[in-house]
């Protein structure tokens, strides 16, 4: 017995003199996930406790919502232009042109609206996010909300993210629809079809898994460009250059995990069977 | 209205409407797939379901009216197809009605076709099996388009065999090649119009020459339809048949006659008989013709000699003389 803990007293002194030897890179971004995964295991544990702030949240919900919805809708109908019209030379080619607005429909819902929305939404939203939060932090604004008793995690990170997590499928939502728009316009464009057909054409053969399984997705994804938008701004440093590097960063990773999120999305969706 | 208040009830416009787009999206969804609405259910029994799945479309005569709702293996034959149909085509769809496995185009999604059947049935109620009729499937179409396919290429190998005898038949080259074809052709025509001429000329004339011989005009028509001729035709008749029976009677008279001239030959005392049989005579006759051959020989030579006498020797010159003068003066060369 005794043998046995001079034994384990031996091997814990030989862990703790060896040198450590993962690289500097690779420590920083073991550290980054650590913290973020605090983060947000805060973000859930503050967001459920009282006192809600209802009102920040709302204001937070109407710049985020309502002021991204020009540029959303904006960018959704030329997209659903310009992607009907590209994509009627081939299925004329193949004589399946009546499939153009199912085809499009599908490929707006289930792919295209929420990724391109999610990208946009990070570049406005997300860098915004980061941006606000870092000049807060640089100029202590945050640590004065702390001496002055309001809880700077649940005001500006909770509201901030719920509001991304919520408003952003209601902006895949319109964006979806204005895409659709385009598509009926740019059909009409090249060729002729009634406004009742050609949302019946995509009502008749479009399924339940299509919508559903992408409006969960896009729930993620605002979740994670608010979630590092508030990361990033929160732990900013550096003064006014960290400011930049923390919007910049935010619109960087928050679109890698937006295709991240996707790819993972697919294969649980295809594992579900919502694919077909 | 201050702007705070503003701004949330434009937030409020924004997650409405939006959430009104989701569900009028849903909503769209489910009723074209018939899971929103009041509905029953058919069933049908298909030996195979060619790619059937649960959502597809069915049709009464064309219009959609429901949708697979499930598909269930019954036994190692029999698929249990079971369909979603709108309530208000419960007085519309009989039991008899067909259930048929389709397709929308040649690519396209399967369906289940209810065709209508004549004849009175009540309506089909909720779970009733609709009879069905087996799908057209791809593979016969196939199979058949292959036997086909092989037919069409034996065709063409008897085809390619005529055209390469044609093509090597010098004969019906020569014949394209001549020239004076047409002609022949052209004179073939004009000939086979003159002879269709001729026989429509010959078809007028018999048909006159019929209505004559009906009208009793002519020999031929008196002979047919004269009654008085045909009396006396008859009478004729009647005489030759009087003339032959007597002919008869003279053909056998001779007969007798002859017979009876054979017999005295053969066996009578007449002198016919004994030139005929009789071997001695025979001998004395030869003998007889023998002498008169001697005979003449014999005074052949005298008369020899009576042209060398000094007597009779002029006039033999003569009678050589004259017969010198009728013969023809000889043509000089």
């Amino acid at each position: 017995m005794m043998a046995f803990s001079a034994g384990t007293a031996y091997k814990a002194d030989i862990y703790r003199n060896m040198p450590l030897t993962i690289p500097p890179k690779m420590k920083f971004f073991f550290e980054e996930t650590g913290h973020i995964a605090r983060f947000t295991g805060k973000f859930f544990t503050e967001g459920f406790k009282p006192r809600y702030e209802f009102q920040e949240f709302l204001r937070q919900c109407f710049l985020i919502g309502n002021k991204s919805l020009s540029l959303v809708g904006l960018t959704a109908f030329i997209l659903g232009l310009v992607l009907t019209i590209q994509l009627r030379p081939p299925l004329l080619r193949y004589g399946v042109e009546f499939e153009l607005p199912y085809i499009v429909a599908d490929s707006v819902i289930r792919e295209i609206g929420p990724v391109i929305t999610a990208l946009i939404f990070a570049g406005k939203i997300g860098s915004g996010i980061g941006a606000e939060l870092g000049s807060m932090k640089v100029t202590e604004q945050i640590d004065a909300m702390e001496v002055s008793g309001t809880n700077p995690f649940k005001y500006l990170v909770v509201t901030r993210v719920l509001a991304t997590s919520l408003m952003l499928p209601l902006l895949v939502i319109m964006s979806c629809s204005i895409s659709l728009l385009g598509a009926y316009i740019g059909y009409n464009i090249k060729g002729q079809i009634s406004f009742e057909l050609f949302f019946g054409q995509i009502f008749q053969w479009l399924p339940f898994s299509a919508i559903i399984p992408s409006l969960i997705k896009t729930l993620f994804f605002g979740f994670a460009v608010g979630m590092v938008g508030c990361y990033r701004g929160y732990h900013s440093t550096k003064g006014t250059e960290g400011v930049g590097r923390a919007a910049n960063a935010t619109v960087v990773i928050s679109s890698f995990l937006i295709f991240l999120i996707d790819l993972v999305a697919v294969q649980i969706t295809d594992l579900l069977g919502f694919t077909s | 209205m201050p702007a705070q208040r503003k701004n949330i009830v434009q937030l409020g416009i924004f997650v409405i409407s939006g959430l009104a787009l989701l569900l009028l999206a849903l909503f769209l969804i489910g009723k074209n797939q018939h899971l929103i609405g009041s509905h029953y259910t058919l069933r049908a029994h298909f030996e195979n379901v060619s790619g059937l799945r649960t959502g597809n479309n069915v049709r009464y005569a064309g219009i959609e009216v429901g949708t697979v709702q499930e598909m269930t293996i019954v036994s190692d034959t029999v698929l249990e197809v079971r369909m979603l149909i709108k309530r208000n085509m419960k007085e519309v769809i009989r039991q008899n009605a067909l259930a048929s496995l389709g397709a929308d185009g040649l690519m396209g999604n399967k369906v289940i076709n209810i065709i209508p059947q004549p004849g009175d049935a009540e309506y089909a109620k909720d779970g009733d099996l609709l009879p069905s009729r087996k799908a057209v499937d791809f593979d016969d179409i196939l199979r058949t388009l292959s036997g086909t396919s092989e037919n069409i290429g034996t065709i063409s190998e008897g085809l390619k065999l005529t055209v390469t005898r044609i093509n090597n038949s010098q004969g019906l080259w020569k014949l394209l090649a001549d020239s004076s074809l047409d002609i022949s052709l052209r004179k073939t025509a004009h000939n086979l119009q003159t002879a269709t001429s001729n026989a429509e000329i010959m078809t007028r004339d018999i048909r006159y020459m019929v209505a004559d011989v009906k009208a009793g005009k002519g020999n031929a028509g008196i002979l047919l339809r004269d009654s008085a001729m045909s009396l006396s035709l008859q009478q004729t008749i009647e005489q030759l048949d009087e003339v032959v029976r007597n002919a008869n009677k003279l053909a056998k008279d001779l007969d007798k006659i002859t017979e009876n001239i054979d017999h005295e030959i053969q066996q009578g005392d007449g002198s016919v008989n004994l030139v005929l049989k009789d071997t001695a005579l025979a001998g004395n006759i030869s003998r007889s013709l023998q002498n008169v051959e001697k005979g003449t020989a014999s005074f052949n030579e005298n008369m020899e000699a009576m042209k060398h006498n000094w007597l009779f020797k002029g006039y033999f010159k003569k009678q050589e003389k004259q017969k010198a003068k009728q013969q023809p003066p000889k043509s000089s060369q």
